[in-house]
């Protein structure tokens, strides 16, 4: 018995053309759609200037000589889950003192109190990090923190030396320029402050949904 | 297909071909089918993922959906939904798997980017690696690896952030991911070809045990096929055998039969029988007893063969089976039927009843037989014996079925007897009788009467012997007996005419003629040896013998004949002469006998006629040889008695009647015990003198030679010799007697003058020993003579006359000294020769001391000699014990100074002997004598080593041998035997003494004294033996 003969019977040509055919627009598609997948998470969001100082009106506590790192976060973004994970990285990595602080900030009404999520308790579980519920948004505005995720690093001298993110895109964990660059800061490497994008959710919304507060002074 | 695997059967290489394509593309559906699965799974993880991860995005106080949440509904259902339909639509195909594996791939980026990039997500690509090795085609590890790989090198070097999370990125980076990816690839390749190689060597195996079993089968196809045309065959026979089989299963329930057993049962069928039980038949009143056979049978397990049983049938009647029943076994060997078989043996049965009570009657007939009775085998052996045939040849009943007849059949009658076999086996014959020997269990031989026929079966083929033995031992032996009587009779008569014509005599029978009888008249052969008549010539002519008997005789033996004839006569003897044939006078002696018969009549007479003409001669020579005898006896001067061996006096001499003296009267008696009588009476010693005849009378061959003395002082020689003839026959004994008075007389004379002349002998052997001592003194005395003559010599020449004239000088110079010494020339050598005088005169004195010294020694010589002569003629006459070497060293010490002149090398050789008891000088002068003679013996010889050998030694136990040898001239044979005779000498100056005196005085002294030599110029040895005495003997003598 010829081989072949075990094998499925063959299709016309033109059928297998047609199956080839279909199959090339299949990978076609999908490679769209993973491209357009790729875009989205690759779009960095948008941010202010951070003071150059720490100011003093902030009230977030700074321990002087000590630098001060500050995350800012929307309590539903998924995409800060992949920050809080660099941080909880970044810290486990780092031996220079620094005091930590995760501000959140819900952006949805009539909230008394900022709820607890699965973001809050993730950035609970990180050792030495202070949690903070930004209920008016104004140490939010203070820092210019504009999307979830947004890191700002001020040193024992109250001098910034970081503000952005600390993700390669939105919600994707791994290696990435903001977090090395954080890194640098934390251990003195760097010279000059960086400034990397930052990828999450916008904590005060955009275009139309934008909320506008109102930072104290 | 690769050329690897186990090796597979020839022609089965397409085969292996399509069993390996086949089992691939069951794996490619397989995994068809497991992908079809496994997408939509993924699919749905995706989407569960997404909407637990980030089920929403927020645009500040705003939520939307996440665009996961979207990417993994859409994006995700567009990867699943097409290759899940080629998986189901068109499974097993190429496009198919190679649109999974890209779908998969395509998947595992999906999740990546739904899992926010988590490290882990990326094990999702190496783990559908490996769920695409399933396949177990590396061209969908490449095709997957491929889009893997060209994901990560375009963007790595289009938009390194994009997966990478940095805006430029090394080349390192991506090659590093793409290096994992083919080094896992690696793995699967190799997994992936062992697994499509195990694959190979399954689809090899499989093809070989196709093809295996391909052959099985059909060898099984085969064999069912023959067993079921044997089973067909084999139900045709058992329906067709006249036994009845049938087959019970264990509850006893028959599950087949043939179709005779299913007449038996009155049934249609075979298969009607099956199903049923024995109680079910027409045997109901025997079904018990054929169960508990069954039963028992396969309780057991052991068969029961060729039992008979009775059945009853349905006809009210009874018949005989013989019945077999089997255990049937399956494979593990548990019973689990019974077959059984019988057959109707009634008339069978009956003509074995009546077969048995035909060999009852055979057996009892055989049993009880008068004549021994058996079966042999065709080989011999015994089969059955009747109890006679055992008491004829002694065995019993077993041990004689053990052994064959060959083995007790005479050796010399088993050839013909397996003759007479081999020929009742072949047909030749239907019986035989002879009459045979057996060899009895003791050992002797039993004669018997075989009479042997053959059964044979209805084939016609022998089956054994029916032997019958009748002891004909008895009626054997009786013949034999008579036989022997006869032949013995024959030998007797015979060995009678034999005899008769054997004797040296006419032996004859004649019957009476008035008698009646018919008794024919005999002669033996011996007749033609004495007259040269025939016996039947003898017998021819009546009266022919008395015709022969010469006419002077005739009358005389015609009268006996006739007294014989009367009956008044019962023998009679009569010495008459006939006349032979060739005219001589033949005497003859015979010897008539009257013979009668059983009743008493007279029927005849019997005679011996002996040829008497030698001895009728002899007699004649006789008379006429004893008158010469007498004559010759009577004409000597011995007296001669003659006497036969019974003592009787037969011929006496008138020398002997004259010389004993013997009366007349006596003599005119006859009577030999008067002649003894008076012989003993004038004898000085009777007792001795009858003794003697006695002893002689007793002991016929022996010869005695002795001196009687009568008693009037005569002294005769008695001689007695037996007489015997030519052929040693004792006939008697002659004794001779002479007159020996004078001789006698004249014999003590004779010895009186030889002790006369031992005396002077004994003293010519003392002068030779005087003569031996002077000779030795003289010898001495020369040299004293010498010694006297130089000392003579030396005293005459000596310078003491020169002191003298020393001495007038110097007293002539007496008043001038000092000027003699001091101017005369003399006086000036006088001193000097004082000097030189004085050492001479020194010389001189010590030659004529040593001179004196060795006179001194001569004449203690001499002194010693004379003593010694001295001491034997003291001891002389004396018996003493005195050792044998002493007296031997003391006769060579008479001739020491000759021994040494003639430089005799003496030899002793003395053994330790016991001294002896002698007189010392006959002892000695025999010493003397022999060294003497050896001495001159080696003086006079020419060889070079003169030699004396003296020797000491036991000769027995009681006597010592001193010997002297010498290898000097010897003795001539002839001189032997005379040496030691009285004045027999071969020296010139010999007297013959010596020896002689020698041996006489050895004698004496119980001794003997012995020569030997070889001959002359071999030397001789003289050996004087003494004998051992004790100091007892010593006192006796």
């Amino acid at each position: 018995m010829p081989i072949d003969s075990l094998s499925p019977p063959r299709q016309p040509l033109h059928r297998r053309g047609a199956s080839l055919f279909i199959g090339v627009i299949w990978l076609g598609l999908c490679v769209i759609g993973l491209a357009a997948l790729s875009n989205y998470e690759s779009h960095a969001g948008s941010r202010r200037a951070s003071p150059a100082l720490w100011p003093e009106e902030s009230l977030v506590e700074r321990t002087a000589g000590k630098p001060t790192l500050i995350l800012f976060a929307h309590s539903h973004c998924p995409c800060t889950r992949a920050t809080l994970g660099e941080l909880d990285a970044l810290l486990a990595q780092n031996s220079a003192p620094v005091r930590v602080h995760v501000v959140f900030y819900d952006p949805t009404e009539g909230s008394e109190q900022l709820p607890s999520t699965d973001l809050r308790n993730v950035a609970a579980a990180i050792p030495g990090v202070e949690l903070h519920s930004d209920m008016e948004g104004s140490e939010t505005v203070r820092f210019g923190a504009d999307t979830s995720g947004y890191v700002v690093f001020y040193d024992e001298t109250g001098k910034l030396g970081f503000s952005g993110g600390i993700t390669a895109s939105r919600g994707h964990a791994g290696e990435n320029p903001g977090r090395s660059a954080l890194a640098d800061q934390l251990n003195k490497r760097a010279v000059l402050a960086a400034s990397p994008p930052v990828f999450g959710c916008p904590i005060f919304g955009t275009g139309e949904l934008r909320k506008t507060i109102v930072c104290p002074q | 297909m690769p050329a690897i695997g186990e090796p597979s059967l020839p022609g089965t290489e397409q085969r292996v071909e399509e069993l390996w394509a086949r089992h691939r593309q069951e794996i490619y559906k397989r995994s068809d089918r497991l992908f079809a699965w496994l997408l939509p799974l993924q699919w749905m993880a995706g989407l569960l993922a997404a909407l637990w991860i980030s089920p929403r995005t927020w645009d500040g106080p705003a939520s939307f959906v996440h665009p996961h949440v979207w990417a993994a509904l859409l994006l995700g259902s567009l990867m699943t939904v097409w290759p899940v339909y080629n998986a189901l639509v068109r499974p097993g195909t190429r496009l198919t798997r190679h649109t999974i594996a890209v779908a998969q791939m395509l998947m595992s980026s999906l999740l990546i980017h739904l899992s926010g990039g988590r490290i882990e997500t990326h094990f999702h690509i190496f783990g559908s690696l490996a769920f695409l090795a399933f396949y177990r085609d590396w061209r969908l590890i490449a095709s997957a690896s491929v889009l893997v790989i060209a994901d990560h090198v375009l963007r790595g070097i289009y938009l390194p952030q994009s997966i990478f999370g940095v805006l430029s990125i090394s080349p390192a980076r991506w090659i590093e991911h793409t290096g994992w990816v083919l080094f896992l690839d690696l793995f699967l390749f190799i997994s992936i070809r062992q697994s499509c190689l195990e694959m190979l060597v399954i689809a090899q195996r499989q093809a070989t045990l196709e093809a295996l079993n391909n052959s099985i089968e059909q060898q099984v196809g085969e064999r069912t096929k023959e067993f079921c045309r044997t089973q067909a065959m084999l139900q045709t026979i058992v329906d067709h055998l006249p036994q009845r089989v049938f087959l019970k299963s264990t509850d006893l329930t028959f599950i087949a039969c043939n179709r005779a057993f299913a007449q038996d049962t009155g049934l249609a069928s075979p298969a009607d029988v099956v199903g049923k039980t024995d109680f079910e038949l027409v045997w109901t009143t025997d079904a018990e007893r054929y169960r508990a056979d069954d039963i028992e049978v396969i309780r057991s397990g052991i068969a029961r063969s060729q039992y008979a049983e009775i059945q009853r049938r349905s006809d009210g009647s009874t018949g005989w089976l013989r019945t077999s029943k089997v255990p049937v076994r399956d494979a593990d060997g548990h019973v689990f039927a019974v077959l059984g078989t019988y057959e109707d043996i009634t008339e069978i049965q009956r003509a074995e009843t009546a077969l048995q009570e035909s060999e009852e009657r055979f057996r009892l007939g055989f049993e009880f037989a008068g004549i021994g009775m058996a079966l042999v085998s065709l080989q011999g052996h015994w089969l059955k014996v009747n109890q006679k045939i055992c008491e004829i040849v002694g065995y019993s009943e077993a041990r004689l079925l053990e052994i064959t007849f060959q083995e007790i059949t005479h050796p010399e009658d088993l050839e013909g007897d397996l003759a007479l076999v081999s020929r009742l086996i072949s047909g030749e014959l239907r019986s035989y009788q002879i009459e045979k020997r057996y060899i009895h269990k003791k050992g002797h031989i039993v004669s018997t009467l075989l009479t042997a026929s053959i059964v044979r079966n209805s084939g016609g083929d022998p089956l054994y012997f029916i032997s019958q033995v009748e002891d004909i031992s008895e009626r054997k032996r009786h013949e034999a007996l008579q036989k022997e009587m006869a032949t013995q009779l024959a030998g007797e008569r015979r060995r009678l005419a034999d005899i008769l014509n054997s004797v040296p005599a006419v032996v004859f029978e004649t019957h009476k003629p008035m008698a009646g009888n018919s008794g024919a008249d005999f002669v033996s052969n011996y007749v033609q040896t004495i007259y040269g008549f025939s016996a039947e010539e003898w017998l021819a002519t009546p009266g022919f013998s008395l015709s022969r008997v010469h006419p002077d005789d005739r009358q005389r033996v015609v009268d006996v004949a006739l007294e014989v004839f009367a009956g008044r006569l019962a023998e009679s003897q009569l010495l008459f002469r006939l006349l032979a044939r060739d005219g001589r006078t033949v005497w003859g002696e015979t010897h008539l006998v009257a013979m009668r018969d059983a009743a008493g009549e007279l029927i005849g007479m019997r005679g011996v006629t002996l040829d008497v003409s030698a001895r009728m001669r002899a007699q004649e020579e006789l008379q006429r040889k004893t008158a010469l005898l007498e004559a010759q006896v009577d004409s000597t001067l011995d007296g001669t008695l003659v006497v036969d061996m019974d003592g009787k006096q037969i011929l006496q001499s008138r020398q002997f009647v004259k010389m004993w003296k013997i009366p007349t009267e006596i003599l005119a008696r006859q009577d030999d015990m008067a002649v003894v009588q008076f012989v003993l009476a004038n004898t000085k010693d009777p007792a001795g003198f009858l003794e003697k005849v006695t002893y002689l009378n007793s002991h016929p061959n022996e010869t005695s030679r002795d001196e009687i003395e009568l008693a009037d002082g005569s002294v005769l020689d008695r001689y007695t010799a037996p007489v015997v003839g030519k052929d040693n026959t004792y006939y008697g004994r002659i004794w001779t007697f002479r007159d020996i008075t004078e001789q006698k007389r004249a014999e003590l004379e004779m010895q009186r003058m030889h002790m006369q002349l031992l005396d002077v002998s004994r003293h010519a052997g003392m002068t030779e020993v005087a003569s031996s001592v002077l000779h030795n003194v003289g010898n001495v005395l020369n040299s004293v003579n010498v010694s006297c003559a130089v000392i003579s010599d030396k005293v005459r020449r000596s310078r003491i006359v020169t002191v003298s004239k020393t001495a007038d000088l110097l007293q002539s110079n007496e008043g001038d000294l000092s000027g003699f010494f001091s101017n005369d020339p003399a006086g000036i050598k006088l001193p000097r020769f004082l000097s030189r005088l004085a050492q001479k005169l020194v010389e001189e004195q010590s030659a004529v001391l040593n001179e004196l010294a060795l006179l001194a020694r001569n004449i203690e010589h001499i002194k010693e000699i004379v003593a010694m002569q001295q001491s034997y003629a003291n001891v002389a006459g004396v018996k003493e014990i005195l050792p044998l070497a002493g007296l031997v060293e003391d006769a060579l010490q008479m001739h020491g100074a000759a021994l040494n002149r003639h430089q005799l090398d003496v030899v002793r050789e003395f053994e330790e002997v016991p001294a002896v008891c002698i007189e010392k000088h006959k002892v000695l002068q025999i010493l003397v004598n022999l060294v003497q003679n050896a001495k001159h013996a080696l003086s006079e010889s020419s060889h070079g080593h003169k030699k004396l050998v003296l020797r000491i030694a036991l000769a027995g136990t009681d006597r010592v041998a001193v010997s002297v040898s010498d290898n000097g001239i010897g003795i001539p044979a002839e001189n032997l035997t005379r040496i030691f005779g009285h004045g027999f000498t071969t020296k010139k100056e010999g007297h013959g003494f010596g020896l002689h005196s020698g041996v006489l005085a050895a004698q004496q002294m119980g001794g003997t004294l012995r020569v030997q030599s070889d001959g002359p110029g071999l030397g001789a040895t003289f050996t004087l033996e003494l004998p051992i005495l004790t100091d007892h003997g010593i006192k006796q003598n």
